[in-house]
Parts: structure tokens; sequence; C-alpha cells
């Protein structure tokens, strides 16, 4: 499981206000990044479906883990020195490296369609949906091991390893929606 | 060169080992139901636009939540 930020605090209050940080930080960081392809298509004109296309195929492919496709995200972390900056900063800078998508691990090859389809699509309002979509979805382990990091029965582990579990068959919808996605555009 | 020599048929490197094998099996019947599954859209006709963003949001959030667990 990825490094996350310490959102729990020593009250309830505490954490609602970490975690909110963490959640502005990754919307902010996700909707940056994905401003720039929009920008650019809708400056420079957007590029055919069809290369939409062909780049989702070729990214399904790599979500099925055709094993001579292999994608790398960048090895870079968020420095665990950076927390000195407080809890609540480091947890909203740390929000927006992973919301970026981009500084740090890859999530998935799903990842860079949702970006080529911004510069595709002429709806900032579409690109704020989907991008919101990616965050919330990233925000959502660190809720989960947020609220079950306090109790000492010993439950976040075994949530941790369902969660693993359910995760490594995810990759087969991805592939399956990308190559739809591809069809639908080629 | 023979087979007595012990060097492996190239056709067997080619195909790798039987997991290897399963992988790749599994692999394309994957991108066969993706294919499928956008046939069923195109054969559904229009408006396709929301499926188009329902499948995204599905892959956005496909995409969040693999990143957060299995790196």
């Amino acid at each position: 499981v990825i490094a996350a930020p310490p959102v729990r605090g020593s009250a309830a209050g505490s954490t609602a206000i970490a975690f909110s940080a963490h959640l502005a930080g990754l919307v902010s960081g996700s909707l940056a990044v994905a401003a720039v392809p929009f920008v650019i298509g809708t400056e420079l004109g957007h590029p055919p479906r069809w290369v939409l296309g062909l780049l989702a195929a070729f990214l399904a492919a790599a979500s099925a883990r055709l094993p001579w496709l292999k994608l790398r995200g960048s090895p870079w972390r968020v420095p665990s020195s950076w927390g000195r900056i407080g809890r609540v900063p480091y947890a909203a800078m740390f929000g927006f490296t992973l919301g970026t998508g981009l500084l740090n691990a890859l999530s998935s090859p799903a990842y860079f369609l949702l970006l080529a389809w911004s510069s595709v699509t002429g709806s900032w309002p579409a690109v704020v949906v989907v991008s919101g979509a990616f965050s919330l979805a990233r925000a959502l382990p660190v809720m989960v091991t947020t609220a079950l990091s306090g109790r000492d029965d010993g439950a976040l582990p075994e949530v941790l390893r369902r969660l693993r579990s359910v995760a490594s068959y995810l990759f087969s919808v991805e592939a399956i929606a990308l190559m739809a996605l591809a069809v639908v555009w080629l | 060169m023979s087979r007595q020599d012990g060097a492996p048929l190239a056709g067997a490197r080619r195909a790798g080992t039987p997991g290897e094998r399963a992988q790749l099996a599994v692999s394309f019947a994957i991108l066969a139901a993706g294919v499928a599954a956008g046939l069923v859209l195109l054969a559904a006709g229009p408006p396709r636009d929301a499926a188009v963003i329902a499948l995204l949001v599905l892959a956005a959030v496909l995409s969040g939540v693999q990143g957060m667990l299995t790196d």
C-alpha cells in the first residue's frame, strides 16, 4: 500500500481538518494537471479521436498485463522530512502530489488516457467530473486506514489485506473499460 | 544444433513457461472482453457521450484506487 500522510489527530475535529486538507490537495493537484492538456487542446486544436482510440488500445494492453508492455511511474516519493511543515500542510502537500498522478508512482495505465482525453474533450465540467472521481478514489484508502488506525483490534491489517486482494483484480476491469473506449473511438 | 546439446528449441523459448502462456491467454481474454463491450456500446447506438463519460469515470476510480493499493 502506498504511503499516505498521517491525517489522524488527537481529536476528531483535528483529523477532519487534516483529511479535508489532504482531499483539497488531491483535487487541486488532479485538476492542475488535467488543465494543462485541456488548455493545449482548446487553444491549439483537439487531436482526432482515433489517436485517443489507439492510445486507449495500447494502454488496455498494458493494463491487461501483456508481458512485453510495462509502464513505470516516477520513482520519486514525498520525503518524510516534509512532515516538519506541520501535519495539516503536509497532508495537503502530500495530497497535491498524489493528485497530480505524475509526480510519484504511476496510479495505473488508465491515468494517461484521462490526461489525453482532457485534450480532446471541449467540456471543462466533464474534466472536473473525471478528475474528481480520480481524486476521491485516491482519498478512499486513506479514509479507510485513518478510520481504522485508532482501533487496536487488529482490523486494519485484515482490511488492508482484503483491499489489496480486491485491487489485484481491478486491473482486468480497467483493461476492459479501456478496450471498450478504444473500440468506440476507433 | 540438436536437442541432445541441451539447448531448448527456439519455439519453446518463444512460447515461455506454462505460467507465462496462461498469463498471456488471460490477457488476451480480457482484451477480447473489452472489444465485445465496445461493440455492444456501438450497437446500442447514440447517444454515446454519457456512456463514454461513465467509462472514463470508472477508469479514473480504478486508476486512483489501484495506485493507492498496489504500489
